[in-house]
């Protein structure tokens, strides 16, 4: 006979979880309104729905090329810098670095014709030139996240000249490894169909994601959340978290017809076929250094997705970083805060050693 | 107050005395024989226990039901066992089954008359829109199947959840470790509900699934909006079509009239800096 919980254990443990439970509803009603994005930023240039923000210095210049941080499309970029005590952008920019920052927006109905080569060849590249005028600098230090990480892979193989060094963030490259649930369900997905009823909706991916892993992602956070109930910053901490999980904004058909078809369906970035704007990717064109920073417990970007980098690109000086924990702990986890910005502003550090 | 009226039930009077007419005409004309599909189709169409829209709010409203049984029955269970003698194996058991019952009832799909109706031949004006909610109507039974089928496999994923779960409890036991709060045992139920999803969700039939049940709502969208595209040209008002090339074109213009400042705006391009010579690079 199995060891239960005595009664009288259980009992109480039941009537503490009601009491928890009672406190979790004004603590989650107070802390709906609690903000994300806590560092000073200004707008520097802007088209159709993007924007090139600048972060304002939190200390003393550090002396090395401005770092322009590509996002993904999915989701919103706020999650670098969501709160004082989790952010990666802020401990970027009290190591003394400069920080730029595309915010892709929300793309509209109007949108559904951009495609990749929109977003990289136009849009990215604006965007550095934009920086590289500013600071009349030849090349900056571009920082990839995620699908944004992969972008500036692309962009990096098209524009060598214009990227110093770059750093991906649990960026994929080989979008078929066996331990890549996403890519086995979007295999058999018609993206033809798919698109033509105009851009994808942001909760039909966040539905997706949240079926990664449903029993975890669906109640047991929530049952979790109560046992924080009495705790006000925890209930906010959650609550960031939880509006820039489900503030996912609308795919352009387009693009994210091109991204599945080209990248997930047909890997074409790693097979060397990938053709944007009708220019070859060559990975093996990104000659500059490389730190890649992938996460161990990744469910959304396997570490075996991000780490067939190595064998591709043709720089000698390839850094693959692995960091104990999932793809968002990345930016808001104890780990991930303790150790992703130190490895970046080291590297930087030493790789201007070397300039 | 007046009683309620039903506006359709002189139509439905119309229609029935029809069907009687021809199920009569019918059996004169060939005597013995059974009613072709379509016929049969025809001559349930409009009675009143052969909706030809399924019946979504009583099926939703019989899957409630039956959770609610299953999960009375279950907590029924709970208090008949002596406290520290419960039996997990076959509580775990119970609580399979009935979620195996209840994943194939609530996906069940409708048998309704209107499937039957697929195979009639579309004709006159309405041809075109005809053969639309033709072709909705089957992909909507084709995305009805397709639920049923991802139901079972749901009911898998909790069958073998609940015996991964069971046989942890009982292992728990014999090593003579207990759970020592609900939360615990709740978590280990979590993590056992992840590991058996997770292996349904990797195989290539899940996502066979998942991509089918996709691809055909996804087409229902579309070959909606072909319809609804159909009324709004017969008003004059503007689809999604005609907005799609609007902007279409407007792209392309927007792009050559960057391409044209940029040009006027260009600047010289600076000579570039003498590159000092780079230390030799490193593989770590």
């Amino acid at each position: 006979m199995t060891q239960l919980p005595e009664p009288d254990a259980l009992a109480r443990e039941l009537a503490e979880f009601g009491r928890r439970l009672g406190m979790a509803l004004p603590a989650l009603n107070g802390a709906a309104g609690a903000q994300v994005g806590c560092s000073a930023k200004h707008a520097v240039f802007s088209r159709d729905k993007f924007t090139l923000y600048r972060f304002e210095p939190l200390a003393r210049p550090a002396g090395l090329r401005p770092v322009l941080i590509c996002y993904a499309l999915v989701n919103r970029p706020y999650m670098m810098d969501l709160q004082e005590d989790r952010s990666l952008i802020r401990a970027l920019l009290k190591a003394g670095l400069d920080v730029y920052l595309i915010d892709w927006g929300y793309p509209d109905g109007a949108d559904r014709f951009l495609g990749l080569d929109d977003y990289i060849n136009d849009y990215l590249d604006r965007c550095v030139q934009r920086i590289l005028d500013a600071h009349d600098i030849d090349s900056v230090n571009l920082l990839g996240v995620c699908q944004g990480g992969t972008f500036s892979l692309c962009y990096t193989a098209l524009q060598p000249d214009k990227v110093k060094n770059l750093i991906t963030m649990v960026a994929p490259v080989d979008f078929k490894t066996p331990e890549n649930l996403l890519s086995k369900w979007v295999q058999g997905i018609d993206v033809d169909l798919m698109t033509r009823s105009g851009n994808v909706q942001g909760a039909l991916l966040n539905l997706a994601f949240l079926s990664l892993m449903p029993f975890r992602l669906t109640q047991q956070k929530y049952v979790g959340l109560v046992g924080s109930a009495g705790n006000t910053p925890e209930v906010e901490n959650f609550m960031r978290m939880e509006k820039w999980i489900f503030d996912s904004p609308d795919q352009a058909a387009a693009a994210f017809g091109e991204f599945i078809r080209w990248f997930y369906q047909e890997n074409r970035l790693i097979r060397g076929t990938l053709e944007i704007g009708g220019r070859k990717i060559d990975l093996a064109s990104i000659t500059q250094p490389v730190l890649n920073l992938y996460a161990l417990r990744d469910h959304l970007v396997p570490p075996s997705a991000s780490t067939a980098l190595g064998g591709c690109i043709g720089s000698a000086d390839y850094s693959p970083v692995g960091i104990d924990t999932g793809h968002i702990g990345m930016y808001v986890s104890g780990t991930g805060l303790r150790e992703v910005p130190s490895k970046i502003v080291d590297w930087l550090h030493s790789q201007a050693a070397h300039e | 107050m007046s009683e309620s009226h039903d506006p359709t039930s002189a139509w439905r009077e119309a229609l029935a005395q029809g069907q009687q007419a021809f199920l009569k005409f019918y059996a004169e004309q060939a005597p013995g024989q059974p009613l072709p599909q379509f016929a049969e189709w025809w001559a349930k169409f409009g009675a009143p226990k052969a909706s030809p829209v399924p019946d979504a709010a009583g099926l939703y409203l019989a899957a409630c039901d039956h959770f609610f049984n299953l999960t009375r029955a279950f907590m029924e269970q709970l208090p008949q066992q002596p406290n520290a003698g419960m039996d997990a194996q076959s509580l775990a058991k119970k609580f399979a089954a009935g979620l195996e019952e209840w994943f194939q009832k609530s996906g069940a799909p409708g048998k309704t008359a209107w499937t039957q109706g697929l195979e009639l031949p579309s004709l006159g004006v309405t041809r075109q829109q005809q053969e639309l909610w033709q072709r909705v109507l089957e992909l909507t039974k084709r995305y009805q199947e397709l639920q049923a089928e991802l139901s079972a496999q749901w009911s898998s994923v909790g069958r073998e959840a609940a015996q991964k779960f069971g046989a942890e409890l009982a292992a728990a036991s014999k090593s003579g470790k207990g759970f020592a709060d609900l939360k615990a045992l709740y978590d280990r139920w979590i993590d056992n509900a992840e590991k058996a999803y997770s292996a349904h969700a990797h195989q290539e039939k899940y996502a066979g699934l998942l991509a089918g049940l996709t691809n055909t709502l996804n087409e229902i969208k579309a070959k909606q909006r072909e319809l609804i595209e159909c009324w709004a040209q017969q008003f004059d008002l503007p689809t999604r079509t005609e907005i799609n090339s609007v902007h279409s074109r407007l792209k392309g213009i927007q792009q050559q009239l960057h391409a044209l400042h940029e040009k006027a705006g260009a600047k010289p391009k600076p000579k570039p800096k003498p590159k000092r010579a780079r230390k030799p690079a490193r593989k770590r």
